[in-house]
């Protein structure tokens, strides 16, 4: 038998510089399961820290300021009467929307049209009152107003909808560019109701007409905790609520289970679109009048405070309670500092960044290994 | 009257074009960034620090060209300061805090139209009101024109234009080469399409994220200043410039996440915004109808791309996923 001879370089080549792989100082991993405490903790935490932060900025920018925040927030909620129901006022619409939009969120259907919702049914229950005869008996008018704005929003939510469940189509930024189209819709009826100024303003019929001016405040609040015990059930003991759930974990489990995943989607989304309604009307009832501006950006919030909220009704009760008393706190140190209206975004925003950074605290764990400067002077010695 | 129309379409078309190309280059890496109307936002407001920067440093107007050209750029690099340090804190809480991007991009929004107005508020307290930057952006403007008194239709529509203009529709070709045809925009679209798949082949991919984000808000930024310096000329119309803002993100849909065809679809959105308000519609209301007008169609261009379920028409992959190497 001949020598096979092996070419000494083919079996041993030689070997090609690879840079060892760098341990990395800070370690990243999912945290697995959250105890109640923990979680409570670091909710504490964040919340004060954002608090400090948002102080800290009225300091930055007048100086000598920072405990007003925390006392002109506390004045503009218990300062008086009209002061009390304004920040009621805030925070039945703030929790009104939050809750409006939960659902769809639970299902991971990124609903930010709220605030278009909110219009559209605002402007379905204002041209009823405005064009209905006024001999129509004002409970009739209150309730086909009412109906009217409820099945316009779900109309309104159902349009995304529809295209989400049957060609998956981006329901972020189509629901983000139904608002504006809701905007131009109010702005061009206002044109046609009042072609001289287009302002939608002094409806008479349905409107809520209260000798202590008080109910008008009072009644959206209740209507506002009604649909919260409402969403409240319809999440956790309903089917719809489990179904819609699981839809949003994940589609694929859903379809094999039995759910009809489109009709779950066009439902939930629905819903949601409807309590918007309710929120449009009861603003309309209220005011008696629609702009373009009657939510002024606040759909946008409620979709952060239900995200925040973790799709949970009592933290969205506590989160909207919050963010409506940063609201009308820093707007009024905002004015009485002269620092200008939009103070409060700045306020807000901040607030919600801050705890949203927290919301790592919660997912993750961070894991310092020591080890990568112990190696390094290791291998300095052995050099 | 035509050529006044196309005119001031092609004056509006930078707001459009600076908004989608760099929030193209970000959602091309995947990060759905809404907090582009706030960078707009602070877009303008860098560009008011720029200009009482530049007061500060040299004390008056520029008077002969080199300080025109210094103003120019302080203004410009404020801007894209401001935008950069926007993106920045989008990718620290998006990449490295792995928070969810609507949520923040939501906040940022918020937040950056607030602190437009607070820096204002805060400049006009200081005795520096409304027509403190008109004579500034009038310089900034005139800087690289021609000649103002522009003859024949060419002349007006082209070359009667500021800095910024030129720079807008430059930086929108540059992106759209880089995206297509080097490999930095190869890496940036796998980054965008499946984050897994292009750490795998050994792509950083929070590196990536980090750099298209912040470049890309750098250039947003860049439209809130060209609004601010070349249209209103250092005069706040407060409430305008988030509409625009959320008119860019339309027009990235609109452009299929194509920068150069944003070009033609900045025109475009332009020329709809601008047509009630030369021609004028028979009544007002119909007027108002038609400013909406871009919003429905890039709904419509939103659901023919998803129904005919092209691939090359699609947004990238993984847009507004957050990455997370260990997560099944």
């Amino acid at each position: 038998m001949s020598e096979v001879k092996f070419d000494q370089k083919l079996i041993n080549p030689t070997p090609r510089k690879v840079k060892p792989a760098r341990e990395k100082f800070i370690h990243i991993t999912k945290k697995l399961d959250v105890s109640m405490k923990y979680k409570v903790i670091v909710r504490v935490i964040s919340i004060v820290t954002a608090l400090l932060v948002c102080a800290l900025i009225l300091n930055l920018f007048s100086p000598g300021h920072f405990g007003d925040f925390f006392s002109g927030s506390i004045n503009s909620l218990v300062g008086s009467d009209k002061k009390f129901f304004n920040s009621v006022y805030e925070f039945t619409l703030l929790l009104g929307l939050s809750i409006a939009v939960l659902p769809s969120f639970k299902m991971k259907f990124w609903n930010l049209g709220g605030e278009g919702q909110v219009l559209i049914g605002g402007l379905a229950a204002a041209l009823v009152s405005r064009y209905i005869s006024p001999s129509v008996p004002n409970f009739l008018t209150t309730i086909i107003m009412f109906v009217a704005a409820v099945v316009a929003g779900g109309i309104w939510a159902a349009i995304p909808a529809f295209f989400k469940a049957k060609f998956d189509t981006n329901e972020t930024l189509f629901t983000l560019m139904m608002n504006y189209i809701a905007t131009g819709l109010i702005i061009f009826f206002a044109f046609i109701a009042d072609p001289s100024h287009g302002l939608f303003t002094n409806l008479k019929n349905g409107i809520f007409n209260f000798s202590n001016s008080d109910m008008l405040i009072i009644v959206p609040f209740i209507v506002v905790v009604l649909m919260t015990a409402f969403m409240f059930g319809y999440l956790n003991y309903t089917k719809h609520g489990y179904e819609l759930s699981v839809v949003g974990e994940t589609r694929n489990t859903a379809k094999y289970i039995g759910i009809n995943v489109k009709g779950v989607i066009l439902r939930t989304v629905i819903i949601s679109g409807a309590l918007c309604g309710i929120i449009g009307y009861l603003s309309v009832a209220k005011q008696g009048s629609i702009s373009e501006n009657i939510m002024s950006g606040r759909g946008f919030t409620a979709v952060m405070i239900a995200w925040l909220g973790h799709m949970n009704v009592l933290e969205i009760v506590i989160m909207s309670f919050l963010v409506a008393f940063i609201t009308r706190g820093s707007g009024q140190v905002a004015t009485s500092l002269d620092l200008g209206t939009d103070f409060t975004k700045i306020t807000i925003a901040v607030f919600l960044i801050v705890i949203l950074a927290f919301e790592f605290f919660l997912n993750y764990d961070v894991h310092f290994n020591k080890n990568v400067f112990k190696n390094k002077k290791s291998k300095e010695v052995k050099e | 009257m035509f050529v006044t129309l196309l005119k001031e379409a092609l004056r509006l078309t930078p707001i459009f074009l600076f908004g989608s190309t760099g929030e193209t280059l970000t959602e091309k890496s995947g990060h759905l960034n809404l907090g582009t109307p706030g960078i707009l936002c602070m877009g303008v407001a860098g560009g008011m620090v720029g200009i009482s920067i530049y007061d500060l440093i040299f004390g008056g107007f520029p008077t002969n060209f080199g300080g025109a050209l210094a103003l120019f750029l302080i203004v410009v690099f404020m801007a894209m300061l401001f935008g950069a340090l926007s993106g920045l804190l989008f990718s620290f809480f998006c990449v490295s805090l792995r928070c969810n991007q609507n949520v923040m991009g939501l906040a940022y929004t918020t937040f950056g139209i607030g602190f437009y107005g607070l820096v204002f508020n805060s400049f006009e307290s200081q005795g520096k009101g409304i027509f403190y930057f008109n004579e500034f952006c009038y310089t900034i403007n005139t800087l690289f024109m021609k000649d103002a008194e522009a003859t024949n239709a060419f002349e007006k529509l082209f070359l009667a234009n500021g800095g910024l203009w030129y720079m807008s529709f430059i930086i929108a070709i540059v992106v759209a080469i880089i995206l297509k045809r080097t490999r930095v925009g190869l890496n940036i679209r796998a980054v965008g399409e499946n984050a897994g798949s292009a750490d795998a082949a050994g792509i950083n991919v929070s590196k990536y994220r980090y750099l298209t984000t912040i470049i890309g808000s750098a250039i947003s930024a860049l439209g809130g200043l060209y609004y601010f310096v070349e249209i209103n000329i250092g005069l706040l119309e407060f409430g305008k410039i988030d509409t625009y803002g959320w008119l860019a993100v339309a027009l990235v849909i609109f452009t299929l996440w194509k920068t150069d065809l944003g070009v033609l679809g900045a025109f475009l959105f332009a020329f709809l915004f601008k047509l009630p308000e030369i021609y004028g519609l028979p009544s007002a209301e119909f007027n108002m109808l038609f400013l909406y007008l871009p919003y429905f169609i890039t709904i419509l261009v939103l659901l023919a791309t998803s129904i005919f379920d092209r691939k090359a028409g699609q947004a990238p992959g993984n847009l507004g996923i957050t990455y997370f190497r260990e997560e099944r």
